[in-house]
């Protein structure tokens, strides 16, 4: 039992997959049933999976708050938010609002999400900007070479026809800047991106073979 | 019970057994039973003696008259019970000869017992006349010494006539049937035989004093023989001796003593040896050898050698009580140099049995005693030549072992013994010249490596000058070549001790010849072995393990000696190990650290920017001129029709939704002012959250937009691309549920809650229903999923994208290659959108202060690095000038 748990493993990623690619590079109305069973049980899984590790996660954290010790107070923060959101979802539906008419309609789950979790979201994000410019400020100091300067030049271009600059008020200077903006964000910054994708494609083509063939295990076994 | 102490092992046994209990041999003596004794043959007429061979084999391989060619003495040469053995080839009846050379005479002479009919009175066969088959023959095993009881084929009743009257008269005269249910033990102390052996019952060679010597049997017809009585020897016939025996006829035997010894155990013949027996001397006299030599024309050639005047008296002080025979003394000629043993009589051991005696051996010859034959004092007398020990020296195999060991110096000393004459045959004679390191004494003597323990080590020089352990045995080549009967084959010199011949000296290798040459001390030089076979041999093991050698232990240094460096490495190593384990002070940041000031300063101007406008709200910036890719989506949102159902991807996060719904604001605004229908769906869990919100914020503007009415919220697609394509092929059948307001417990009838047939999405089967697709993200993975699982089954050039400006490079190939028909990017491709639909939203009211902030950050990280490079550049002056200095 324990060599045929692998080995059956492995059969039924490639047969999925033979399967999948099969109907992928011919469809027709005969496999099409076929076709949407997979992939009705490929997104059953995906979203059991999500489901299993929101489980886990309050598991974890009520350990933690069981044991107590430091952080519990935070961990026992994240399993009641967890449980009143998941209980109300459930309860009133993900949608829910009472209240009729322009007035001020409540809704428990969406203020949750609107008034804590989008707002804890966006300050981080907004301290980002102060850690992004103080890095740019003392990248010299830390690393005083000819890339630093040519980075710290690009962004400033970028930023600079992204700015005031850019938005036409200074003629000709705009009008530089903002072609050298574009310039920059078509050109080279296309071409590399255009590499990068082609890598990540190649990159896809040889994982699935490898998975097609039996040769990367990503499931166990 | 008293104790019998065992004759072999000399532990005490119980009174009432036959054998040791330790080491099986007999406790009592064995008794022989002879048949009864017979009349005396005649003797035969003495045969002419024939010369003497020169083969010392003759006269053995004669007796057994065997297939060899070598004839015996001629048939008048033995006398006439020796010559009635049957030939083994002549008597049908007799056994096979057996074909080992002892074994022949005796067999022959057994099968002659075997036929009774061959065997008259005359018949003086002293061997009897006991039927012997082949398979009653007595093997070797007959005549083990440890076992002293007699075979039961020898045991077997004899024929009436099998043995000789006097032959018979020396076993008991029980049957013997009893003597073999319980065969009597060999008794050393046997009991006084009360009946000697009648005189005409022995053969007249032994009845002849004067050619045997002067044994006497005494006996009657029917006694048996009496061996505590003296032994009376008639003398035989002249002519009734063989040849062979007539030569160790000696002098006349002395006549036997008139009174008897005293009532002993003891045998005569042993009785003599005891210290505490009385009339030893008289014992002595008695085993002294034949006094007179026979005719040198009775004996035959190889006893002629052996004949020897006659003996000497023996010296009274070498034959004083408790001293051994001559003739067992000169066996132990050789061994000279033992100390005084002391005297036997203080031992209380037999004289043999004694340690070797300190007295000087007798220097002649002791005088032959009637009671020793002829043939053997001849022997004695050689053996007395000898360089003289003390009577009472033991055999080397019987001295003790903790003796010193006779060196060869000792036995150099010993006088060198007188040449034997020319009596003595050549087989005898050789193995004597052979000997020199003996002392010439005879082949008998057997030189025995004294097994000395506690005797001091020899030096180096003796141990060197100590023969080889396998002296011993000298001229066993010779010896062995006499006892076959060939002619000897000259001998080669004795290699020395350690010397190797030329042959072999010239092939061995040079770095064997060198000192070292074994690659060891301890082969060479070295401690030699000073006893046990291997004496003399260098370089062997310890025959004791080190352990159990004593001595002192050597003394070994515990301390460590380290030197300087070593020590001051160690103490630098144990101070880092100890360092790290100290813990070190935590450094205080100062309040007004350069770091600090600098982060200060760009979040105040940050802020300045951003509150500029509104501090100054009358200086406002112009919208950024509308790029390619953001009018073409103002194109597609222009053609969509009315009440067009349009699908809303909302696939991003909460940090970057300021900047991607400042982005679509304008757009989606355009889509509403268009009334299409839209269709809310995201690959984030909260994503449909997101998408109710910014509904929310954008309903202000449109009213009429209701949940369920004008859009659809599908929720989350799950299964990550898979669920893409499967959303994408089967849309239906993807979200049977959408982002409602549908308690858990109403869903378990989906029908109710079927999303699809609600009126946003009615008359949508499939995706490529949808006239637009607007796809909301900051993240180009997102996007690209999106672009290659659900494009294709989207109608063609429908897709919208806006995304941030940090995915924008990365989408912007899809949309050169005319898979995303729309591009809006970041803040300034919704402000241009805004500013070319004219109606601002979010993206106008970003833009001024997006655009001072954006500004602001430009000079800080301009003037910071620009600092920065300077005090680089300072620092590496000063290096460099303090190089130079």
């Amino acid at each position: 039992m324990k060599l045929r748990l692998p080995v059956i493993s492995m059969a039924v990623a490639i047969l999925s997959g033979l399967a999948l690619l099969y109907l992928a590079f011919f469809p027709s109305s005969a496999n099409a049933h076929l076709r949407a069973l997979l992939l009705g049980w490929a997104a059953s899984l995906g979203g059991i999976a999500l489901f299993i590790g929101i489980l886990n996660l309050l598991i974890v954290h009520v350990d933690k708050l069981s044991e107590g010790g430091r952080g519990a107070a935070n961990s026992g923060v994240l399993v009641a938010a967890a449980m009143l959101t998941f209980i109300l979802a459930l309860a009133f539906g993900p949608n829910f609002e009472y209240g009729t008419g322009e007035a001020y309609q409540i809704q428990p789950t969406n203020w949750l999400f609107r008034y804590i979790q989008f707002p804890i979201e966006t300050s981080l994000m907004a301290v980002l900007a102060v850690s992004l410019i103080y890095a740019a400020a003392r990248l010299l100091r830390r690393r005083p070479n000819a890339f630093s300067i040519i980075f710290l030049a690009t962004v400033l271009f970028i930023l600079l026809g992204n700015s005031l600059v850019g938005s036409g008020e200074f003629g000709v200077i705009s009008t530089g800047v903002t072609s050298l903006r574009d310039w920059i964000t078509q050109v080279p910054a296309a071409a590399g991106a255009r590499g990068l994708l082609i890598g990540v494609a190649l990159g896809t083509i040889a994982t699935g073979l490898r998975i097609l063939m039996g040769t990367d295990r990503p499931y166990g076994g | 019970m008293a104790d019998v102490r065992c004759p072999m092992c000399s532990k005490p046994n119980p009174d009432d057994r036959d054998e040791c209990q330790h080491c099986g041999a007999r406790l009592t003596p064995l008794r022989l039973n002879l048949p009864p004794r017979e009349p005396a043959p005649e003797p035969p007429p003495s045969p002419e003696p024939s010369a003497p061979r020169n083969d010392p084999g003759d006269w053995l391989r004669s007796l057994r008259g065997g297939d060899d060619d070598i004839s015996i003495h001629g048939e008048e040469d033995f006398p006439d019970w020796l010559r009635e053995s049957p030939a083994p080839n002549t008597t049908p009846d007799a056994p096979p000869a057996p074909t080992s050379a002892t074994g022949d005479w005796l067999s022959q002479m057994r099968g002659e017992q075997a036929s009774p009919a061959s065997l008259d009175a005359d018949d003086d066969s002293w061997l009897g006349a006991e039927e012997t088959t082949e398979a009653q023959a007595p093997s070797f095993d007959d005549f083990n010494l440890a076992d002293t009881r007699v075979s039961p084929s020898l045991q077997a009743e004899p024929a009436p006539d099998a043995f000789p009257d006097w032959l018979t008269e020396l076993g008991p005269t029980d049957p013997p049937a009893a003597a073999e249910a319980d065969p009597a033990p060999m008794d050393f102390d046997p009991a006084p035989q009360t009946e000697p052996i009648p005189q005409g019952d022995l053969p007249d060679w032994l009845n002849d004093p004067g050619q045997m010597g002067s044994l006497t049997l005494k006996g009657t017809d029917s006694a048996p023989l009496d061996f505590d009585q003296p032994l009376e020897l008639e003398p035989i016939p002249q002519g009734d001796l063989p040849d062979w025996l007539t030569g160790f006829a000696g002098e006349e035997p002395p006549a036997p003593p008139e009174t008897a010894p005293p009532a002993a155990e003891t045998p005569d013949w042993l009785a003599s040896l005891t210290p505490a027996s009385t009339g030893q001397e008289d014992e002595t006299d008695r085993l002294a050898p034949a006094a007179s030599p026979p005719a040198a024309a009775d004996l035959p050639d190889w006893l002629t050698g052996l004949q020897q005047p006659a003996p000497s008296a023996p010296d009274a002080t070498a034959q004083k009580a408790g001293e051994l025979p001559d003739w067992l003394s000169g066996l132990s000629t050789g061994m000279a140099g033992e100390p005084a043993a002391p005297q036997p009589a203080e031992t209380g051991l037999p004289d043999w049995l004694a340690s070797p005696a300190a007295a000087t051996p007798p220097a002649t010859e002791p005088a032959p005693d009637a009671a020793m034959p002829d043939w053997l004092a001849s022997f004695a007398s050689e053996v007395e030549a000898a360089p003289p020990t003390t009577p009472d020296a033991m055999p080397d195999w019987l001295d003790d072992p903790h003796a010193p060991a006779e060196t060869p110096a000792s036995v150099a000393a010993q006088p060198p013994a007188s040449e034997p004459t020319g009596s003595m045959p050549d087989w005898l004679m050789e193995l004597h010249q052979q000997t020199p390191n003996l002392g010439g004494q005879a082949g008998f003597k057997v030189e025995v490596p004294g097994w000395d323990f506690n005797a001091p080590a020899a030096t180096e020089d003796e141990q060197e000058s100590q023969p080889d352990a396998l002296d011993w045995m000298p001229g066993r080549a010779s010896l062995a070549q006499g006892l076959l009967g060939s002619d000897p084959a000259p001998q080669e010199p004795d290699l020395a001790p350690g010397d190797l011949p030329d042959w072999l000296k010239a092939m061995r290798p040079i770095e064997a010849t060198s000192p070292g040459s074994m690659g060891s001390p301890e082969f060479e030089g070295g401690k030699a072995e000073r006893a046990g076979p291997l004496a003399g041999l260098r370089g062997l093991l310890s025959a004791e393990p080190t352990v159990t050698q004593a001595g002192k232990p050597p003394a070994y240094v515990i301390k460590l000696q380290i030197t300087e460096a070593q020590q001051s490495n160690a103490l630098t190593l144990r101070k880092m190990v100890e360092a790290e384990t100290e813990r070190q002070p935590v450094r205080k940041a100062a309040l007004l650290s350069e770091q600090r000031v600098l982060r200060w300063i760009i979040v105040g101007a940050l802020f300045v920017a951003i509150l500029f406008p509104y501090i100054w709200p009358g200086w406002l910036t112009g919208l950024p001129r509308v790029t390619a890719e953001s009018s073409r989506s103002d194109d597609m949102v222009t053609a969509l029709t009315e009440d067009a159902p349009v699908l809303l991807i909302m696939d991003y996060q909460p940090g970057t939704s300021a900047e991607v719904e400042a982005a679509a604001s304008p757009v989606l605004d355009h889509v509403m002012l268009r009334g299409a229908r839209l269709t809310l769906v995201s690959t984030s869990p909260i994503g449909p959250a997101l998408g109710e919100r910014f509904l929310a914020v954008i309903e202000g503007h449109h009213t009429t937009y209701r949940t369920g009415v004008t859009y659809m919220n599908l929720g989350y697609i799950p299964g990550g691309i898979a669920g893409l394509l499967n959303f994408a092929s089967f849309p239906q059948a993807a979200l049977l549920v959408g982002y409602d307001d549908v308690p858990l417990w109403q869903l378990i009838n989906p029908a109710g809650a079927d999303p699809w047939g609600q009126p946003p999405l009615q008359g949508v089967t499939s995706l490529s229903d949808f006239q637009m697709t607007l796809l909301l993200t900051d993240d180009p993975d997102t996007a690209r999923n999106w672009i290659e699982q659900v494009e294709p089954h989207l109608r063609e050039l429908s897709l919208v994208i806006v995304t941030s400006a940090q995915a924008a490079p990365l989408i912007r190939p899809y949309f050169e290659a005319e898979q995303v028909a729309a591009l809006v990017t970041g803040l300034p491709g919704g402000a241009a959108y805004e500013g070319s639909l004219g109606r601002e939203h979010i993206a106008r009211a970003y833009w001024d202060s997006f655009g001072v902030g954006m500004l602001a950050a430009i000079l800080l990280i301009l003037g910071a690095s620009t600092y920065n490079l300077y005090v680089v550049w300072d620092e590496r002056e000063t290096e460099r000038k303090g190089r130079r200095t």
